[in-house]
């Protein structure tokens, strides 16, 4: 005989096969499935705001996730070239959502795990400026990557380094691009324009 | 006004739209909405542990997905440089959510989409290394990125070489590091920092 439902009205309990509806919490002794109608979408809500989207092709959108893009449209002369760390500027902000990229700088709205990706381009090159490392600073740990500016460069002209990294963050956490060229004088600049070729990017994704 | 039912004979309980039947929450018609109250979070649990959680800002988190950067904090003095192939021990974990790195190998825990990446940064480069790669090697698929060691190398600093991609996995399948720089002895060394992170090898699952 199958066993019924029960509606428990002293626990405010309601069990259904193997799904329990109990104060704000829906759980199973099984798999917990949500399941639309092979049609529409599964939606997770603030109220009445969409949130997240889960179509019937299994593309899941969220458009609030933090995710930032900022570029550079100028050149910032004479920043580099003697050992000086210079920490890039971002006057373009191409999107920023959740509002936390300022002065140059990302802060995690919350504890989790963050990709960034970022690429700097350099002029102003002299050929003693043989060493380059581009930093992707975080407060948790910093991420290098080394290169010979002047090598990799138009003879001196431009040249680009980049890099990219899944890391932890702790809500707070910084997290900014910082280029250091050695070899000669503070002569070497970092270019920027309206086609992206200094740029940073990031997104949390758990 | 249609009253709600408990189907006795299906075994399954049907609120206007909605069908709760066995372990399954379904829609029969429109989109199956779950909301909060506007202030507090969507919670996925596995018993008392948060496996997912969205926020009423529409900030999603996975706390338990696999993800780690594996680094070392010392030099290794002459790993190649005269064509060795060699895999970098990275025995230091940055973190290591799901414990799926263990030296030097990444296991997927399941199938999935996962993002790789692999940076080697190398001192004692001189004129005639020329050539060098480094590789993430998984399982049935082995990526490459070659690159001109000399023609990288920063002055007293380093020469990186990084590679990244986003790949298919089968749960079991494995993932290492290999590298080499070729063209004369064997004097190049795998450079690290106690507090910066140079050589290493970063890793997640993301779909």
């Amino acid at each position: 005989m199958t066993e019924q439902n029960k509606i428990n009205k002293y626990s405010k309990q309601l069990q259904v096969n193997d799904l329990s509806l109990s104060a704000n919490t829906i759980s199973s002794s099984t798999d917990l499935i949500f399941s639309s109608d092979a049609t529409n979408l599964i939606k997770f809500e603030n109220a009445t705001v969409p949130i997240l989207n889960l179509n019937s092709n299994g593309e899941l959108t969220n458009t609030f996730q933090d995710s930032f893009l900022v570029s550079s449209n100028i050149d910032n002369l004479n920043v580099t070239g003697n050992g000086i760390t210079f920490t890039l500027t971002f006057p373009v902000i191409k999107y920023d959502i959740g509002n936390n990229f300022f002065v140059d700088s990302f802060t995690a709205p919350a504890a989790g795990l963050y990709y960034f990706s970022c690429s700097c381009t350099f002029t102003g090159l002299l050929s003693g400026m043989t060493s380059a490392r581009l930093n992707l600073f975080t407060s948790l740990q910093t991420y290098n990557s080394f290169t010979n500016a002047f090598k990799i460069s138009t003879s001196g002209s431009l040249g680009s380094v980049r890099n990219d990294i899944i890391t932890k963050m702790d809500a707070g956490d910084l997290c900014n691009m910082q280029l250091t060229i050695s070899g000669s004088s503070l002569t070497a600049d970092v270019s920027g324009a309206s086609t992206l070729r200094t740029y940073f990017s990031g997104h949390r994704i758990a | 006004m249609a009253q709600n039912s408990i189907n006795q004979n299906s075994d399954g309980l049907t609120i206007q739209n909605l069908l709760l039947q066995n372990n399954t929450i379904s829609s029969t018609t429109g989109n199956l909405t779950i909301k909060t109250d506007g202030v507090n979070p969507i919670q996925m649990k596995n018993g008392a542990t948060i496996l997912y959680e969205m926020s009423n800002a529409g900030d999603q988190s996975l706390p338990l997905q696999p993800c780690f950067v594996a680094k070392r904090t010392d030099i290794v003095s002459d790993v190649t440089g005269d064509g060795t192939v060699f895999t970098p021990n990275l025995n230091v974990d940055v973190f290591n959510i799901g414990t799926t790195y263990v030296d030097p190998t990444f296991t997927a825990p399941v199938t999935g989409i996962y993002f790789l990446c692999a940076s080697c940064t190398y001192l004692g480069i001189i004129v005639a290394m020329t050539t060098g790669f480094v590789k993430i090697v998984t399982t049935g698929t082995t990526f490459l990125k070659y690159w001109n060691p000399f023609n990288n190398f920063s002055g007293t600093l380093s020469s990186t070489c990084r590679i990244s991609v986003i790949t298919k996995m089968t749960a079991g399948d494995t993932a290492i590091i290999q590298s080499s720089i070729s063209g004369s002895t064997k004097t190049a060394d795998l450079r690290n920092f106690a507090v910066n992170t140079s050589s290493y090898f970063n890793g997640m699952l993301i779909g």
